[in-house]
């Protein structure tokens, strides 16, 4: 008993700081931003509460909606690239183990460098001047399709996805590597009898196994693009106006340049909102596809 | 027949190869290009754009490092990543040891997880009033902080595998022995979880050295900025600088790039360990 009630205590304090620190800085300030988003506030004056009045306000805004699809075709153009490109990576490299480390080291480089390094990077690349895409467009004899890739209107958006697009292939690669191996090699041997060639063998067996990795990799891919900033912000400012801003952005601007507390909450509150409704959504599909 | 076969297969192994390699290449040359720009000058960099440079300008990273304050915010995040770590570590480790071994439970597990989907930008304004309130705006010790508190949910989530795969005979014994809670929690928990501290560590120094937006709304002066606020601000100070930019860039991600190379395992499983947390 009395040893029952030490170990009580003794959890208690080792609990207490992880615990303290988790709810005063993370899951409080998050309540406090759906609260937040109800009033209409600079963060310096006192709030005024106005109900649903910034949700109102959002609805009527055509900013919002720019930068609502404007994450949409984030989520689109990552998942269509990341996840079909990381299929097929990974299935070459698992055919064939020769080399599979480094082709993964290699492939899984631009995943730890800093989304704001990587916009730079990319800035420089699309550079008028001295960028490499304009340079080995000229190179094949393609000049007239030289442009300035960040202000010309018509590619401005593909030129804010495309390096995020790139950098997150070798996270999917990886992890499709791990779902592969995970799929029993008995399944596919017994496949092979049977006589599927690799294209079956890839779609009707490999595929299906591999249903619980694909499903997280697509919350991955759409909760990623939804809390994006970094490239945006760093190559364009998100602009010119938001043409080129996501959520994240348009929420920081709002919040951060223009001083408005109130409905950058809201923004974010629907940041969140997206979020869980798209793992809902998700789920649900994945897990109807699954019961057939 | 079979000749034909073969030849097909060796076909397929060659393009298969080919497309395998020209992948690897676009995941490491633009790197490589940043790396050979940061020596050249603006002279070489236009005429020469793919080549080696014809004089090797150093002089770049020193004006990176000095001039554009590269150097100072290259120490501000050194200093920072590591006090939010070593408290992360000792604090998740602690509540991790209570929750799986000494008093089970699910609700607290539960909580704990909560964190791990939410898209950081609900955070930006309340940590702002919050940290106003308690007047550390514009101090160092509010970003650690909030890097501890970001980076709880999945430091937990991975150690807590740790922490329960360890036998339950391991604290019988030790209790036996007359070793009492804490002694068994530094002398025996900690050592023997230590590739769960290293994925947790790795994983968490990427997050706090690679964040931007959190460090843009707590830090606002020059002196005091993160490495990534420098390199975002340097972008916009030295528009037509390239081989300086380039240097900057390059700064940047040396520490990242020697911490892969060193920790790839533990980073790789980390940060799918993030991806497969359901």
């Amino acid at each position: 008993m009395i040893k029952q009630r030490k170990d009580n205590i003794f959890a208690f304090f080792f609990i207490l700081p992880v615990f303290a620190v988790y709810t005063c800085f993370l899951i409080l300030p998050m309540i406090s931003s759906a609260f937040y988003s109800l009033n209409e506030w600079n963060g310096v004056a006192d709030k005024i509460f106005i109900g649903m009045g910034n949700y109102k306000t959002l609805i009527a805004s055509s900013d919002y909606w720019i930068t609502f699809w404007n994450t949409l075709k984030l989520v689109i153009v990552t998942l269509a690239v990341q996840i079909s490109l990381g299929l097929l990576i990974a299935y070459l490299l698992y055919n064939k183990m020769k080399g599979l480390k480094i082709f993964r080291t290699i492939y899984f480089l631009p995943v730890v460098i800093a989304p704001v390094a990587i916009g730079l990077m990319f800035s420089l690349f699309y550079n008028s001047e001295i960028g490499i895409f304009n340079r080995l467009l000229e190179a094949v004899g393609l000049d007239s399709w030289n442009k300035n890739w960040l202000s010309d209107q018509g590619v401005l958006l593909g030129a804010v996805i495309a390096p995020q697009a790139w950098q997150y292939i070798g996270m999917y690669i990886t992890i499709f590597i791990a779902a592969l191996q995970s799929v029993p090699e008995e399944l596919v041997e017994s496949a092979q009898i049977d006589g599927a060639n690799n294209r079956q063998r890839f779609f009707h067996i490999i595929v299906p196994q591999m249903g619980y990795f694909i499903e997280i990799s697509m919350i991955l891919c759409v909760t990623g693009a939804l809390k994006s900033f970094d490239h945006s912000w760093i190559m364009t400012n998100g602009g010119p106006g938001v043409r080129s801003a996501y959520l994240g952005v348009y929420m920081y601007k709002t919040a951060f340049v223009n001083s408005d507390f109130g409905l950058g909450s809201a923004i974010s509150v629907t940041i969140v909102s997206l979020a869980l409704i798209f793992t809902l959504v998700l789920k649900a599909i994945t897990g109807r596809i699954n019961k057939e | 027949m079979s000749n034909m076969y073969l030849v097909k297969q060796k076909t397929a192994k060659c393009i298969k190869y080919i497309f395998l390699i020209g992948f690897a290449l676009t995941s490491l040359y633009p790197f490589i290009w940043v790396l050979i720009t940061s020596l050249k000058d603006n002279n070489d960099i236009y005429g020469n754009g793919f080549g080696l440079p014809k004089v090797y300008k150093w002089n770049n990273y020193i004006e990176a490092w000095k001039n554009a304050q590269v150097g100072i915010s290259f120490f501000n995040s050194l200093t920072i990543c590591l006090l939010a770590l070593a408290a992360l570590i000792l604090i998740t480790c602690m509540g991790s040891y209570a929750m799986m071994r000494v008093r089970k439970s699910k609700i607290i597990t539960a909580y704990f997880s909560l964190g791990i989907m939410i898209p950081i930008h609900i955070l930006l304004i309340p940590i702002v009033i919050l940290f106003g309130k308690l007047h550390l705006t514009d101090n160092h010790l509010s970003l650690v902080i909030a890097y501890i508190a970001i980076n709880i949910s999945i430091s937990l989530f991975i150690l807590n595998g740790f922490f329960a795969a360890i036998p339950t005979e391991i604290d019988e014994a030790a209790i036996i022995d007359g070793c009492g809670r804490c002694g068994i929690f530094f002398k025996i928990m900690l050592p023997l979880v230590k590739p769960g501290i290293a994925t947790v560590a790795t994983l968490a120094f990427l997050n706090c050295w690679n964040d931007l937006v959190v460090g843009l709304v707590l830090i606002s002066t020059p002196v005091k900025r993160t490495l990534s606020m420098s390199i975002s601000v340097m972008k916009g100070a030295y528009v037509t600088q390239y081989g300086i930019l380039c240097a900057g860039f390059v700064i940047s991600i040396v520490p990242v790039v020697i911490m892969y190379l060193l920790f790839q395992k533990q980073i790789i499983s980390g940060m799918t360990a993030g991806a497969v947390k359901g």
